[in-house]
């Protein structure tokens, strides 16, 4: 495990500074030649390294030449007796050209990514790879959405403390204390007595995606997450609470979390998707007519005492308002263009 | 002695990581002299001693911002000319739940991008320089009056390495490396053949006050950098508009990073078109402060405040008269 580290971060470090000539190599060192990647829309699954140099980075390195990664959060574990490493942080470049046919602002522009890495014999062959396209729609002043956000819509920093990059074999008491916790936590999600309150600090920050926004203090959470979990009707809300048919529709689509591990501090799960629901009340402006719909969702949690206090949060809403029937791409006439 | 300074400093930190109103007074009376001499940036400007600072400073903050905590992202201290100074940036952070400053509340969380620098004497601090980067939060709230700037505008990020909070002991040949690397680099602004560009590395990020904006690469940084050079005439460091040297209250450095602070430090004469301010020929002086981080033989990042309202009162624009 302590291997993948050292594996990855040489990876996440060869964006630094030169990733025009190195990117190539670090790709083909980096994944397993039949590496099965997901990503999030309008990109979805990439087979191989091959495909993810030409189809992904190699369009990303044209419109973004400066580009350089920042790591704000990194970190290893075990899920489901398999090895895995995340991490989370910002790409930024100065945005010169056209990226998939999102028009390029020529300014210093941010996008915020969350990535999974299932690792085998030092390499990757299981990927999952968020970023907030909705975010960076926003940097361009091209804000997709029918509504505005609840919340802050901003650069979304790293942990409080500068401490997110876990290089070094944390201990292993505080591992399993923090994920009991989060465990405890997503287990009180969707109760009426919203009992999950109790795990968070009063304080802490929840870092959304682009479109939902982030807040500060628990209240402000509970402001945009208790009519959240009131739009979905039947719904399978991952291992936690169905109220859908076993073996319906929606019941086979919703997967659960493909990953949730923790190391020292910090906490992650991600699904694909995670959960899901019929839409029976209004959301982000999308009238309810009994919609099918899911929802890729990632978190990282970082835990201080007997308390979480922040929470970063993807939610591919692009993959998710399509289900919705409503295309953010056409909202912004942009045309997707991927090769 | 810095060590101590530090650790002093990380402790007054330490009250202001979640709220406490309890606890924070009595932070700043431990920490700051009863007369200390305050400076922060206009419409605030001088505060004299540690009462007044929680009167008229983090009384009326703490009210306009719920849940108000502060989150660092440098903290570095040195010695110069036979002081002790400690210097950091990062941001607050809280809920806005009432005006501040004449800016209106938006009831959502909010971020103010903070720089200070604090002269310790006898484990007190006695001598303060506090940048807010206000325009910043007038953009966040959309009461920003004038154009948006050229760059990027937004939350400024910390060091890529994510390792400026500096609390330890830095090996002092790193630090006077990094120190002489700036030193050369300050001395070679403004020169006609660009001698300032071997210091930098060339994909170098510049982090920019709102209003001037933030930059990738050196050449974008140049765009910026040399037309806003030109709208003052005379551009010197280091001078008055009275011809009285004032020099700049502190540059140190700290393992791979240094700091340099000026109050009332760039100069020049206002003769082109700056911020939507047709030339006013006055001469200004401005309040500014910066951090850089090396890396190896160059400078990778650059962190920059300039207190731009009191720049702009200085050309006739008061900007908390003119907000949206």
């Amino acid at each position: 495990m302590e291997n993948n580290k050292i594996i990855y971060k040489k990876f996440c470090d060869t964006f630094l500074y030169d990733a025009q000539d190195k990117l190539k190599s670090a790709i083909n060192i980096f994944f397993d030649k039949d590496a099965i990647i997901n990503v999030v829309e309008p990109v979805n699954e990439i087979k191989g390294k091959e495909e993810l140099i030409n189809k992904f980075f190699l369009p990303m390195l044209n419109s973004f030449p400066d580009l350089y990664r920042r790591t704000d959060i990194f970190f290893a574990g075990i899920s489901k007796n398999q090895e895995w490493v995340t991490s989370s942080g910002h790409f930024v470049g100065t945005f010169e050209n056209n990226w998939m046919g999102i028009p390029a602002n020529n300014k210093l522009t941010y996008l915020r990514y969350g990535e999974f890495h299932r690792m085998q014999n030092g390499q990757a062959v299981e990927t999952y790879l968020f970023f907030d396209l909705i975010d960076l729609l926003r940097q361009i002043d091209k804000w997709p959405l029918i509504t505005k956000s609840l919340g802050d819509e901003n650069f979304i920093p790293g942990p409080i403390t500068s401490e997110g990059i876990l290089l070094e074999t944390q201990n292993l008491k505080e591992t399993k204390t923090s994920l009991v916790m989060v465990e405890e936590m997503l287990k009180n999600l969707y109760t009426k007595e919203q009992s999950w309150r109790k795990y968070w600090h009063p304080n802490m920050m929840w870092y959304g995606p682009s479109g939902y926004g982030s807040y500060i203090g628990v209240d402000g959470f509970a402001r945009f997450q208790l009519p959240y979990e009131s739009v979905f009707d039947p719904y399978r809300k991952s291992s936690v609470a169905m109220t859908c048919e076993k073996g319906s529709k929606l019941d086979l689509a919703v997967k659960g979390h493909f990953v949730r591990f923790a190391e020292g501090n910090f906490v992650t799960s991600g699904g694909w998707p995670s959960h899901g629901g019929h839409l029976c009340k209004e959301w982000l402006g999308i009238q309810p007519k009994r919609q099918q719909f899911t929802c890729r969702v990632s978190d990282w949690w970082r835990r201080d005492g007997d308390t979480l206090v922040e929470n970063w949060v993807f939610v591919d809403l692009i993959d998710m308002l399509k289900q919705l029937d409503y295309d953010v791409f056409k909202k912004t006439n942009i045309e997707i263009l991927i090769n | 002695m810095i060590l101590e300074s530090k650790q002093l400093y990380k402790s007054y930190l330490r009250e202001f990581s979640y709220p406490n109103e309890t606890n924070f007074e009595n932070a700043v009376r431990n920490y700051f002299s009863e007369d200390a001499s305050i400076n922060v940036v206009h419409p605030i400007n001088n505060i004299q001693g540690s009462q007044d600072y929680i009167d008229k400073v983090l009384k009326p903050m703490m009210k306009a911002f719920e849940g108000l905590y502060r989150r660092e992202y440098i903290v570095i201290g040195g010695n110069y000319e036979s002081n002790d100074w400690i210097a950091s940036t990062g941001y607050f952070a809280g809920k806005m739940i009432d005006d501040w400053l004449g800016m209106k509340a938006n009831n959502r969380l909010v971020y103010i991008r903070v720089g200070e620098f604090h002269r310790i004497v006898n484990n007190k601090c006695v001598e303060s320089y506090i940048f807010y980067d206000l325009p910043e939060l007038m953009m966040t709230l959309g009461v920003w009056p004038l154009s948006p700037s050229p760059g990027y505008y937004g939350l400024i990020q910390g060091p890529a390495t994510q390792d400026g909070l500096v609390y330890r002991e830095s090996d002092p040949i790193e630090s006077k490396k990094t120190l002489k690397i700036v030193e050369k680099m300050l001395s070679k602004l403004n020169t006609p053949n660009k001698e300032w560009y071997p210091y930098w590395h060339e994909n170098m990020l510049w982090y920019g006050p709102a209003g001037f904006g933030s930059y990738i690469g050196i050449k974008n940084f140049e765009n910026f950098q040399v037309p806003f050079e030109s709208c003052f005439q005379g551009w010197t460091v280091e001078l008055s508009d009275n011809n009285t040297i004032i020099k700049d209250f502190l540059r140190v450095a700290d393992g791979n990073y240094a700091t340099n602070g000026g109050w009332l430090s760039v100069n020049g004469k206002h003769v082109k078109r700056f911020l939507d301010q047709e030339p006013t020929n006055k001469d200004v002086s401005m309040r500014v402060c910066d951090w850089w981080r090396r890396e190896g033989n160059l400078l990778v990042e650059n962190w920059v405040f300039v207190d731009v309202p009191d720049l702009l009162l200085q050309i006739d624009y008061d900007l908390f008269a003119n907000l949206k």
